[in-house]
């Protein structure tokens, strides 16, 4: 899923990135929050999988086309939307953090998702965990810091971020450390390259947004 | 369709020059029982042999571990071949055969297998041979969902019969052409014997090219009266695309890509492999091949009507309100729909609720005893309260829950459902809840809401929704099963449809990677409900619901819809995602008259020959 292409020092990238998570934790409002500004709270269920298309300014040399495929939360269906995993190179968990048993189906996913697609060299695709709806929620997850960091570190989340999709938090913060976080990783392809070229790629988007790590 | 396991053939300082995950074994363990499928890749590799020559040789191999049972349906007993699946050797298990060309003679056991170990599942079962061991290779019947392959080595001894349920036998040949050349037996139809390469086949004889060049002379069955001979043969509706029988001639003796092309090829090419029959001539000395293809004939583009009016459906009542002349009222309602006021009325029919023979007074008692029942059983999850709910499983709770999800999200744009109190949201998740008291086991699943949403909209009772309803589900609900059998049957079937009307858009499908049709989703589980407008919808779906022409009507709208748009699907740089991205945003964007129009005049085409379609086009059409 990454084409890379450089032109006159600008590099310009496509990432493929899921959005997944139960059903009706808002995964279609995050992606219309990030990708168009807005909300709605009668999004349809997503029936399959859906696209939208994100263009990132990165920086003054780089552009990241972010290709974000919303997977329906539906469990029955899972086999079929699952061929839709291979390539990405980045993904965000989505849950309820309204609902616990939508947090406590976030394990199932992370663990489905590992087993169903890989880096090229074989690590984990970097994921973020949000907690969605975090505006209908007296005093956040905040308070569960510890809590949350710890179970990020134990189950291979990169961060997790507080969201909602509603009032608009946090939702551009997470997006930028995941695109991050794919950034890394192919920069750590590049240097295996020959390509000296591929190596000079400026260091100045050190900014770790966000409310954890 | 069936799970497989898909396992790399990685060996040290090999190349892999061709790899097929998806490649089938069947077993057949008692011919009473379904048959056992094991899954595998197949590949081709090359590997360095210290052999004098110097050169490279290649090697076939398979490896497959994982069996799994396979519903009955999705085997055609024609692929039943208990005599050509080998069996496992009881004394060693994991057996493996393995073969190169000095000891090829003591290394196939297949055939002295016994058949107990059969039950013992699972086990390992792969084999590794050179392909100069390879004496025929058999193709499958045409017309089959799926091609297989069955190897023949120079002792006799088949290997299992290859199934390739996931394509790639085509490629497979392709392959193994690099490395031994393969023509038509003489004698065997569907065989391919494998002959080495003739190293000096660049400098033979001219002879050979001037033959071939007579043979090429062959497209143009005008010209050569050989074809002109074999078209007396075949049917009317069938060109012969000939094929003569090159067993006697020299060319064999060169590799196929230095060969002139011949008839079949470029009919392949024109047409598309899977409409080429192949069809054995009993009356002809020599077990001539010919290979005919469907003409399929002109496409008509048939006239739509206006909807059916009040005028119309009150003439089709006698005094005592019984419906006459159902079939002409179905027949019309498929030409034109229904009047937007007369829904109400005849949805109750189409969807068996109400019955087209009884009088008005007996609809009366009819429905008093529907709306009686459906209280009942609203009543019985209506009563239940949180105490006895939380023993419940959390399969049960959870139906609650999902409706409540999707009901607030529900065509929220319509006026009917906007707004925050809307008691329509309310008669939409009493429908739903009540509908899981009368299904109990298939439960609520997404996208029964919007298929209930248009119904509830026209008919504005709970009552008469929820019976309309229950009369949609009864004809979709295995869309909604929980082993997906109905999803996967119309996938199945859609491929099917698609492979044999557009053979070259299936190519290209197959080659991007999105054979599984899985982009085809949401139009076949919820029916085009998200694709067109909620007026076009009512039209679509009430014009699906005369079940004409054929129950599978809304995979020729597929077919439709995808023969609209196959430019845009078959340019090169649309591949696995730009199809699926393609597909989601026809969505608002279709014309339905023209569609139906179009998938009519499709549904006509193949209706029109079809004594020459293949069996599963039948079925799939009910012609």
């Amino acid at each position: 899923g990454i084409i890379a292409t450089m032109t006159e020092q600008r590099k310009e990238y496509l990432f493929k990135v899921l959005v997944i998570g139960e059903l009706g934790v808002g995964k279609t409002s995050v992606i219309k929050r990030y990708v168009h500004q807005i909300f709605s709270q009668h999004y349809r269920a997503t029936i399959g999988v859906d696209f939208a298309l994100k263009v990132v300014h990165w920086d003054g040399e780089t552009l990241i086309r972010l290709q974000l495929w919303d997977i329906a939360g539906q469990e029955r269906f899972g086999n079929m939307t699952r061929v839709y995993y291979r390539e990405a190179v980045g993904a965000f968990i989505v849950f309820d953090a309204t609902r616990a048993s939508t947090f406590e189906a976030v394990n199932k996913w992370k663990n489905d998702l590992d087993n169903k697609v890989t880096l090229p060299d074989g690590r984990n695709i970097p994921t973020v965990l949000l907690g969605n709806k975090i505006d209908q929620m007296r005093g956040g997850l905040l308070s569960n810091k510890q809590q949350m960091d710890n179970y990020c570190d134990e189950k291979g989340f990169v961060a997790w971020f507080e969201t909602s999709a509603k009032a608009n938090i946090n939702i551009d913060e997470a997006a930028k450390y995941l695109i991050d976080k794919i950034l890394d990783n192919e920069r750590s392809y590049s240097r295996n390259l020959p390509d000296p070229e591929a190596l000079e790629l400026n260091k100045d988007d050190d900014e770790k947004s966000g409310c954890c790590r | 369709i069936i799970p497989y396991s898909c396992m790399l053939t990685m060996i040290n300082s090999t190349l892999v020059v061709f790899e097929q995950p998806g490649v089938f074994i069947h077993l057949i363990v008692n011919p009473d029982e379904e048959d056992k499928l094991l899954s595998g890749t197949l590949s081709v590799y090359e590997h360095d042999t210290q052999v004098l020559s110097g050169t490279s040789s290649a090697v076939v191999a398979s490896d497959a571990t994982h069996v799994s049972p396979v519903q009955t349906q999705e085997i055609t007993s024609e692929l039943r071949q208990p005599s050509v699946s080998p069996e496992p050797n009881s004394s060693d298990p994991d057996w493996t055969v393995v073969a190169d060309s000095n000891k090829h003679e003591d290394s196939f056991e297949m055939d002295v297998a016994s058949s107990e170990s059969q039950k013992t599942f699972p086990f390992k079962y792969d084999f590794t041979v050179d392909i100069e061991d390879l004496r025929y290779i058999r193709k499958s019947k045409k017309g089959l969902n799926w091609k297989y392959l069955v190897l023949e080595l120079k002792d006799g001894a088949n290997l299992p019969t290859l199934h390739f349920h996931e394509g790639g036998s085509k490629n497979f040949l392709k392959a193994i052409e690099s490395y031994v050349m393969l023509a038509q037996s003489s004698k065997v139809t569907r065989t391919l014997e494998v002959m080495p390469h003739n190293n000096n086949a660049l400098t033979q004889s001219f002879d050979e090219l001037n033959l071939f060049e007579c043979y090429d002379n062959v497209t143009d069955k005008n010209k050569t009266p050989i074809s002109s001979a074999y078209s007396g043969l075949s049917k009317v509706t069938n060109y012969i695309q000939d094929f003569l029988n090159p067993a006697e001639v020299h060319y064999q003796t060169r590799p196929k890509h230095e060969r002139a092309t011949l008839v079949p090829d470029e009919a392949t090419e024109a047409v598309g492999s899977s409409r080429i029959q192949i069809k054995q001539e009993e009356d002809t000395a020599g077990g001539f091949e010919m290979i005919t293809c469907a003409d399929l004939g002109p496409r008509s583009e048939p006239t739509r009507s206006l909807p059916i009016n009040e005028e119309f459906w009150n003439n089709h009542k006698d005094e005592e309100g019984r419906i006459i002349d159902v079939d002409e009222v179905k027949r019309s309602i498929f030409r034109g729909g229904i009047d937007s006021n007369l829904r109400k009325e005849v949805w109750k029919y189409l969807l068996n609720y109400y019955i087209w023979d009884k009088t008005t007074a007996e609809l009366k008692e009819h429905k008093e005893i529907k709306e009686e029942n459906y209280y009942r059983m609203k009543m019985q999850w209506k009563s239940i309260d949180a105490d006895q709910e939380s023993r419940f499983t959390a399969i049960s709770r959870e139906n609650k829950s999902l409706i409540d999800k999707d009901v607030t999200r529900t065509d929220r744009t319509r006026i009917f459902y906007e707004g925050q109190e809307n008691v329509s949201l309310k008669l939409l998740n009493d429908v739903l809840m009540t509908y899981c008291m009368f299904n109990f086991d298939l439960g609520y699943v997404q996208g029964m809401s919007d298929l209930l949403s248009p119904i509830l909209e026209v008919m504005g009772s709970e009552v008469d929704a929820f019976w309309c309803f229950v009369g949609y589900m009864d004809i979709v609900q295995h869309n909604f099963d929980l082993n997906q059998r109905g999803m996967k049957v119309q996938l199945r079937d859609l491929h099917t449809l698609i492979q044999y009307m557009e053979p070259k858009l299936w190519d290209h499908l197959e080659e991007k990677e999105s054979s599984n049709l899985y982009f085809c989703f949401r139009w076949l589980l919820i029916r085009f409900k998200r694709e067109f407008s909620f007026e076009d919808i009512q039209t679509l779906w009430e014009v699906s619901w005369t079940g004409l022409p054929c129950r599978n009507f809304h995979l020729v709208m597929c077919l439709a819809l995808l023969d609209t748009e196959k430019s845009s699907l078959m340019k090169e740089d649309c591949g696995f995602t730009e199809i699926l991205k393609h597909v989601n945003e026809m969505s608002g964007k279709i014309e339905l008259q023209a569609t139906l129009r179009k998938a009519e005049g499709i549904y006509l085409q193949l209706a029109a020959c079809r004594k020459d379609l293949p069996d599963s086009i039948r079925q799939i059409l009910d012609l």
